[in-house]
């Protein structure tokens, strides 16, 4: 099996950070990232793109992105792209698929930057063509030059819905609304957090910018929106909604859904790392050290991969713990390290105390976390949320249980669908905190492979 | 359901969609493909409604295709090439003698 010091998995920001910093140092880094190009989803495609859609559409944030691309490309780093991971170990050994064929390498310094996928936001219909995550979408845009056919209507909270709209309008579509489904309590919830995102102020200014260029083109914003239900027979065809004291309908073909983001966290699980809930994001987060390691040694943690904290500290915490690799391996010395560190401390710090304003404000509505009886939450194995009621009312202790009683989670996507859903309804049914109700194990492949892939795997080099 | 921006530069290649020739731009995934004819892709093996591509970054698994005969394939994790061959799955995938041995 091939060796290396360090593997890196993702080539978003916090693992193109983390391999450039080894690679400064000469450290013989493999990264594998599963796209044909790196920068992650945030920067999807963008040494592709072209530079109309860069510039005039995307934005100038995705922008920004290139100049982290290119000094990742120009740097010496065996880099694998197209390379699904489908199988770690707490030994550190790593499987992936790459053009059809299974390969193994060993890792003595692991560092996982797999970002993080969509929060699922379940609600009944959503499980119909014509309805897709709005971050879907924006790949879409970013990565393959498309947009909706006709015009979309965007629902959820967060911070991409505002993004999103803006980018269609910089291309010359209009959405038909926005269904913000943000709890009107949020706001007020909010304000203490305030002053620490005034620290870091840029995420804030950019919102506003967005919301006055949404409001400016004359887009409805429905605030306070809550029982959405996407119909239609078998294409979406009408989404309706409670908003103001009364129900809203709106003809379209296209429902972009969207609540926040979540750590992808199979492979944390299946390198054998401990998670934490955190309350403040609703969600399972890799549990690290002040560097980014893991509770398995020499395994770290990185990015939004981690707890979401979004691209620029990804890159400072992928930086961090590359240092921290670079350290053990004593590739640098400790000065070295403290002074490259201490600014990246400092920086961290700042953005994390603005971070909260953001959790608090797009925290998910309770009834999005819990959704009504007809509510299918399992896509995978079409199971309701009434049915994982029923089943955490027979006394299921956690998610793995009720997997086995209902196969809720049984499907290829493994539980990263339902995931968050169905220990939500549990812990609602037996008034219990979602922090002891747990989470799903995850099995190897988390990939579809083949037979016949397995059967020539390169495991000897 | 979707459309390619005006303007954007393509060079288109053919490919086979439930055995219809399209031609699609050669720089796009199989699951944008399918977005550009379709808003549906296969139907589910529990209760065999319509789902399309969902998630577009191969955390969904709903863009399931079948591709140059090989099924269960991600569609918006493979990019599009010339002659390629799509089909819809409709219901459970068949193992192929090819998988099998």
């Amino acid at each position: 099996m091939e060796r290396y010091p360090l593997v890196v998995i993702g080539a978003g920001p916090a693992g193109m950070a983390a391999a450039s910093v080894a690679a400064e140092y000469d450290l013989e880094v493999l990264l594998l990232d599963d796209q044909a190009s790196p920068g992650g989803q945030i920067y999807r495609n963008v040494s592709r793109a072209s530079a109309d859609l860069r510039s005039e559409i995307l934005g100038r944030e995705y922008y920004e992105g290139l100049t982290q691309v290119d000094e990742f490309l120009r740097s010496k780093i065996n880099y694998s792209p197209a390379s699904t991971v489908w199988d770690i170990d707490t030994e550190r050994h790593v499987c992936y698929l790459r053009n059809n064929r299974s390969y193994q390498v060993s890792a003595e310094h692991l560092i996982l930057a797999c970002g993080s996928q969509e929060r699922p936001m379940p609600f009944p219909g959503w499980d119909l063509p014509g309805v897709m995550m709005a971050g879907a979408a924006q790949i879409l845009l970013k990565s393959q030059a498309m947009l909706p056919a006709s015009e979309p209507v965007l629902a959820g909270s967060g911070p991409l819905l505002l993004l999103l709209a803006a980018q269609y309008l910089n291309a010359g579509l209009r959405v038909q609304g926005i269904v913000d489904t943000t709890p009107k309590s949020r706001y007020l919830e909010s304000i203490r957090y305030l002053p620490g995102a005034m620290t870091a102020p840029r995420p804030l200014f950019k919102g506003l910018s967005l919301l006055k260029q949404i409001r400016n083109a004359g887009i409805p914003l429905y605030r306070g929106a809550s029982n959405l239900l996407a119909s239609g027979d078998s294409q979406v065809r009408q989404l309706s909604f409670h908003c103001a004291g009364k129900r809203h309908r709106i003809d379209t073909q296209i429902v972009l859904p969207h609540q926040g983001v979540v750590p992808q966290l199979q492979l944390v699980k299946l390198a054998g790392c401990e998670l934490t809930y955190l309350h403040r994001q609703q969600s399972w987060s890799a549990t690290v050290d002040k560097y980014g390691e893991g509770s398995v040694e020499n395994t770290y943690i990185a990015g939004d991969g981690q707890q979401i904290n979004g691209a620029e500290l990804a890159v400072i915490a992928g930086k961090m713990s590359g240092l921290q690799v670079l350290r053990k391996l004593e590739k640098i010395d400790l000065s070295t390290f403290e002074r490259r560190v201490k600014p990246l401390i400092k920086a961290k710090n700042k953005i994390e105390k603005a971070r909260r304003f953001i959790d608090a404000i797009f925290r998910p509505s309770e009834e999005l976390n819990t959704p009504s009886d007809d509510t299918m939450i399992c896509r995978c194995e079409e199971i309701t949320a009434g049915a994982v009621r029923e089943i955490a009312k027979l006394g299921c202790q956690g998610p793995n249980q009720v997997k086995a009683f209902g196969r809720c989670g049984m499907g290829p996507c493994q539980g990263r669908f339902c995931e968050s859903t169905v220990a939500a309804l549990i812990a609602e049914v037996q008034d219990r905190c979602i922090s002891e109700v747990g989470y799903y194990r995850v099995r190897p492949p988390i990939k579809p492979i083949t037979l016949g892939q397995l059967g020539n795997a390169v495991i000897e080099s | 359901m979707f459309k390619r921006i005006t303007g954007t530069e393509t060079t288109l290649i053919e490919i086979f969609l439930n055995d219809v020739p399209v031609m699609v731009p050669d720089d796009i995934n199989v699951g944008a493909a399918i977005l550009l004819r379709s808003s549906y892709c296969r139907k589910t093996v529990v209760s065999g409604s319509p789902r399309g591509p969902f998630c577009m970054m191969g955390a969904c698994f709903d863009c399931f295709v079948e591709i140059n005969g090989k099924m269960n394939q991600q569609a918006c994790l493979q990019q599009v090439e010339a002659g390629m061959r799509i089909g819809f799955q409709v219901g459970p995938a068949n193992l192929s003698a090819e998988e099998t041995c």
